[in-house]
């Protein structure tokens, strides 16, 4: 692959970048022909990933990527809307159940299917004229399956759930084979319906050997789009039921407190709130007002003017108030509070995310706590970008690549650190014990 | 609805049963047994008997007495095991035309097929006379570890005893379906099947009517006869011992030892011990006549066999285990064939299993039933076949082709359900290579040679090219009735040839013809040869009664000069039925008795004008 060929930057984006593929579920890709590049993409589509990232994690150049999904959605594997447009929740078939999808599912109301599609379905006359001792209804059906057979899933062929027992599955083999072994003809004129017959048999058998071995049965599965099992279905039931009590009861509560305040009193008090945050705003205290216009909103919800005076305060507000919290953390800090600073430093990163002092200290007392390395290392180097030269951020960098066992990264950042601070006894024995054990 | 006889074909007893009024039922011979034994014997005359008739004359006339040819149908003359027990045979067996068997009897050779046939004719005589109607259809069954090989042979003898075969079943799969015939089940059974020669394990899953074989075992050289041939054995050396003499080189002790090891086998089943005692068995030729008296006790009897029974329960392990199933996953046991009689075999059955076997069903009727009621469900037709019977049955071995090496490559799995179909990509092995030759087997050996030919056949007009480079597609399709067939295509050149492999039963489908021919002629035959008794017999005491009533009529007569004639006239037609009796002519003799009965018809009156 080459950087070249491969879209990284928002300016630029290709269409891939905003289609979704999804996987169809009506065809088993075992009995396509594909190509092993196509596999290795079919099954990298999870109804999610955009095109641009499922190329991208793949390692084929672009133009190879977009060729093997038209290729794939061609041989009916895939497929995505044309405008790029993010499929409607409906037509999302994950290969892996977030609670959400499940719910989805069990909200999804299917369309009741046809039941008996082939007896409006077109075939050809001579088919359906052709001396055989059957009826006009067997044929069409007979017809209709072994047209459709190679389409449809073992699941759909059997007429069972996905998640079907084998006692069920075994029940519907039985049932199918009834209508399909060709011993139900035995010695009858069936003319080119026979190996029709025979052929249906045949893979109907096929499918309940597959599912009925528990092996096979997994490993068909896989390859089939992802579908909640019943105990999925009803978790997600229930979750969704809980859901739903919270918000009603939330509902109520607000209902309750409207209720006891009549409207046009509400109003009158939220326009109050919201005189004195202007008030406050020319008395340059940004961080009252912001208080008044939030009891406004809550009072009057909704109102445009006040939202958008939320909008302009909030950013004032938040700075004048990490500039306290910032002379309030290293007092709590002095104080050995160091817990409490911690929360303070990091609600200052919230505004003021690049303050030098709260990323280092912030930094520090996570690698102190052992918590958040990753993070702890993200604030360390951004620190460091602002102030390159100084050695304790390099002493704290290292420290905490040492605690993630990244010791390559941590030997650097000592060795930078004991050029800057030669005199540390302490550190130079770390360093040698480093390069000991990588030797 | 048409009728079809479901016939068990054992091979020491053979019943036959039809679905009658929706209920099948097992149909007595004229002597009132209800299963008959599968023994042919021919007479001085040339005359055929089958079942009792042909078992009770065993002893006097043992060269011309054919019991258990079953063991050899649809075998080569060279396998082993044929090597091995044809000397054990009282009767004469040589190889036939096409490495089969055939059988030495009198001045002509007969080959099994056509043995089995005269059974079958005979099963089919007595279905017939009980309901007084020809039936022709049929399913025969056989063990369900046959080949193919076996099983052509079997339908074959069918086809010479005049039979559409409708299906050969497994004998197994017929106990199953006799099983849960009617009822509305859904089990998983395991049959176990120790008949007169061979023993079969399968196991089926029955689901309100359908009846899925899972698996499928057997061992087609092991069964009651085998019970019998350790009594046998043990007596022979008891004898020698005494006597220092081998009492097998006289035919006629042999079949007397063999009957009465079978009958103290039967009995030790319900006693625990039995006297055997076989007065003047074997003649020292120097006017001395040695007796055999022994007693056997059950104990003894299990241990002379307990190696026969453990060997079967081997068998079940294995089958049990390749389904990957394991003994607590089946929900009943049936016990079928004579031989699970025997206590020690039941007790190891029970063990194996954990259960105690099904006792709902009869081990000899049950198999015949089963197979009326497949041929029942085949024929039937319209909105009730929904109810009917389904059998979904499986390939009892692998089969495959010989590939590069000598090698067994197999295409379709043993246990497969029928119909089915395979497809595999070969590639040529030779440089320049422009015709393979495809050889198709069926067994589990990983050699091919090992296993069983089924046929052969060439595709040619490959392209050239270096090996490895031309591909070649073989596919196998099996039809619901078993029927192998066979293609290879070159896929460049979509050039094809295919076989319908129709595994050899030892004879030519000629053969197969001219004796059903020759059944049919000798049926013709013996039918005009009974025909003619019947109307000997009439004749014969009408002319006696005539012959009463001359005298008194003659002194009637005397008095007027005319009747004189009339007399002579009687005495002439009594000479003429005479003559046609002595020359043996059906024709004239039935015209004769026409005459005659007039005559005594006139003679009845003129003698009462007398008294």
């Amino acid at each position: 692959m080459t950087t070249e060929e491969t879209n990284t930057s928002g300016s630029d984006e290709g269409p891939e970048a905003r289609i979704v593929p999804q996987r169809t579920g009506s065809i088993d890709p075992s009995a396509v022909q594909l190509s092993p590049e196509e596999a290795f993409l079919l099954f990298k589509v999870d109804g999610v990933s955009t095109m641009q990232l499922l190329i991208q994690t793949s390692g084929f150049p672009l133009e190879r990527g977009r060729a093997l999904f038209d290729s794939l959605r061609d041989k009916g594997l895939v497929g995505w809307e044309s405008g790029g447009r993010r499929h409607t929740a409906e037509e999302l078939k994950p290969t892996a159940p977030s609670p959400d999808q499940v719910a989805e599912a069990t909200s999804a109301e299917p369309a009741p299917p046809d039941k008996q599609p082939w007896l409006n379905m077109a075939f050809d006359d001579t088919l359906l004229e052709e001396k055989a001792d059957l009826d006009e209804a067997t044929r069409r059906k007979i017809l209709y399956l072994h047209q459709k057979m190679n389409e449809l899933t073992h699941y759909q062929l059997l007429e069972v759930e996905r998640h079907a027992d084998q006692r069920n599955i075994k029940r519907a083999y039985f049932e199918i084979s009834r209508q399909y072994h060709p011993d139900t003809y035995f010695r009858k004129e069936l003319g080119s319906f026979k190996t029709r017959v025979e052929d249906i048999f045949k893979r109907v058998t096929r499918a309940y050997e597959v599912l009925s071995n528990p092996e096979q049965r997994k490993a068909y599965d896989a390859t089939l789009p992802y579908e909640p099992t019943p105990e999925e279905l009803e978790a997600a039931r229930k979750l969704k039921a809980i859901q739903e009590r919270d918000e009603r009861m939330r509902e109520e509560r607000r209902q309750r407190l409207l209720r006891r305040m009549p409207l046009s009193q509400r109003k009158a008090q939220a326009r109050e709130h919201f005189a004195s945050a202007q008030d406050y705003l020319k008395r340059n205290d940004p961080v009252r007002a912001m208080n008044e216009i939030q009891l406004s909103l809550s009072l009057d919800p909704g109102q445009a003017e006040y939202e958008k005076l939320a909008e302009e305060v909030k950013p004032k507000a938040g700075k004048i108030r990490a500039e306290k919290d910032l002379k309030r953390a290293r007092s709590e800090e002095s104080m050995g509070r160091s817990e409490d600073a911690l929360r303070t430093y990091l609600r200052v990163l919230e505004f003021l995310p690049d303050e030098p002092h709260a990323l280092a200290k912030a930094a520090e007392l996570l690698l102190a706590a052992k918590r958040d390395l990753r993070t702890a290392v993200n604030y360390c180097r951004r620190a460091q970008a602002l102030d390159p030269d100084n050695a304790e951020l390099m002493r704290i960098l290292a420290e905490l690549y040492l605690e993630l066992g990244m010791n390559k990264n941590a030997l650097r950042e000592y060795a930078r650190y004991a050029e800057h601070k030669p005199a540390d006894e302490e550190v130079q024995a770390r360093l040698k014990e480093l390069r000991r054990t990588r030797g | 609805m048409e009728r079809v006889l479901g016939i068990d074909l054992g091979t020491t007893y053979s019943c036959v049963a039809v679905v009658e009024n929706g209920a099948p039922l097992v149909i007595a011979n004229k002597g009132g047994y209800r299963t008959t034994p599968s023994i042919v014997a021919f007479t001085a005359g040339g005359r055929r008997l089958v079942g009792h008739l042909a078992k009770r004359q065993a002893i006097t006339n043992p060269q011309n007495t054919l019991f258990a040819v079953k063991r050899f149908i649809g075998r080569k003359w060279n396998s082993e095991l044929v090597q091995q027990v044809k000397e054990r045979m009282p009767y004469r067996m040589m190889e036939g035309p096409h490495n089969d068997i055939r059988v030495q009897v009198q001045d002509r050779q007969y080959s099994i097929p056509e043995i089995s046939a005269i059974v079958l004719t005979e099963m089919k005589r007595v279905a017939e006379e009980f309901f007084k109607a020809p039936i022709s259809k049929a399913v025969i069954t056989c063990p369900a570890y046959f080949n193919d090989g076996q099983r052509t042979a079997t339908k074959d003898a069918g086809r010479i005893a005049g039979l559409d075969v409708l299906r050969i079943i497994n004998e197994p799969t017929a106990a199953a379906l006799a099983y849960g015939f009617g009822k509305k089940i859904e089990k998983r059974v395991a049959v176990y099947d120790l008949g007169g020669g061979t023993f079969d394990i399968s196991i089926l899953e029955i689901g309100n009517g359908v009846y899925e074989v899972i698996a499928t075992a057997g061992d087609t050289f092991l069964g009651g006869e085998d019970f019998d041939q350790r009594i046998t054995d043990w007596m022979v050396f008891n004898f020698a011992k005494e006597h220092n003499l081998d009492p097998r080189t006289d035919p006629m002790a042999l079949q007397r030892l063999k009957d009465a090891a079978e009958k103290a086998k039967c009995e030790l089943s319900f006693q625990n011990e039995v006297e055997i005692n076989l007065p003047f068995l074997f003649s020292t030729g120097k006017n001395r006549t040695l007796h055999f008296q022994k007693m056997l006790d059950r104990k003894k009897l299990e241990e002379l066999t307990i190696d026969l029974v453990e060997r079967t329960i081997d068998i079940c392990d294995r089958t049990i285990k390749d389904a990957g199933l394991t003994p607590k996953d089946i929900s009943d046991v049936i016990l079928v064939g004579g031989q699970s009689r025997m206590p020690k075999v039941q007790e190891l059955v029970q063990k194996y299993f954990g259960r105690e076997p099904c006792k709902n069903v009869h081990p000899d009727e049950v198999v015949a039933l089963g197979a009326a009621i497949q041929g029942f469900a085949l024929v039937s037709e319209g909105p009730g076949k929904k109810e009917e019977t389904l059998l979904l049955d499986v390939t009892p071995h692998s089969l495959g082709i010989m590939i590069v090496g000598g090698y067994f490559q197999t295409l379709i799995q043993k246990n497969t359900t029928v119909p089915t179909s395979a497809s595999h990509m070969f590639t040529t092995v030779k440089d320049g290579q422009t015709s393979a030759r495809i050889m198709v087997f069926q067994g589990e050996s990983k050699v091919a040679s090992e296993n069983e030919l089924l046929g052969e056949f060439i595709l040619s007009g490959l392209r050239e090219a270096p090996r490895g480079e031309v591909e070649i597609e073989i596919r196998f399709d099996i039809s619901a009735d078993g029927i192998v067939s066979v293609s290879a295509k070159d896929i460049e050149t979509g050039r094809q040839q295919s076989i319908v492999v129709t595994a050899t039963s030892g004879l030519t489908e000629d053969e197969v013809q001219r004796m059903a021919e020759d059944n049919r002629d000798y049926l013709l035959s013996a039918a005009q040869d009974e025909e003619f008794e019947k109307q000997r017999v009439q004749v014969e005491k009408i002319i006696e009664e005539i012959e009463k009533l001359l005298p008194g009529v003659g002194e009637v007569i005397s008095a007027s000069r005319f009747s004189r004639e009339a007399l002579n006239k009687a005495e002439a037609t009594i000479q003429r039925a005479r003559l046609a009796i002595k020359r043996r002519e059906l024709n004239s003799l039935s015209d004769s008795r026409e005459g005659l009965e007039r005559t005594l018809t006139t003679f009845k009156s003129l003698a009462a004008r007398k008294g």
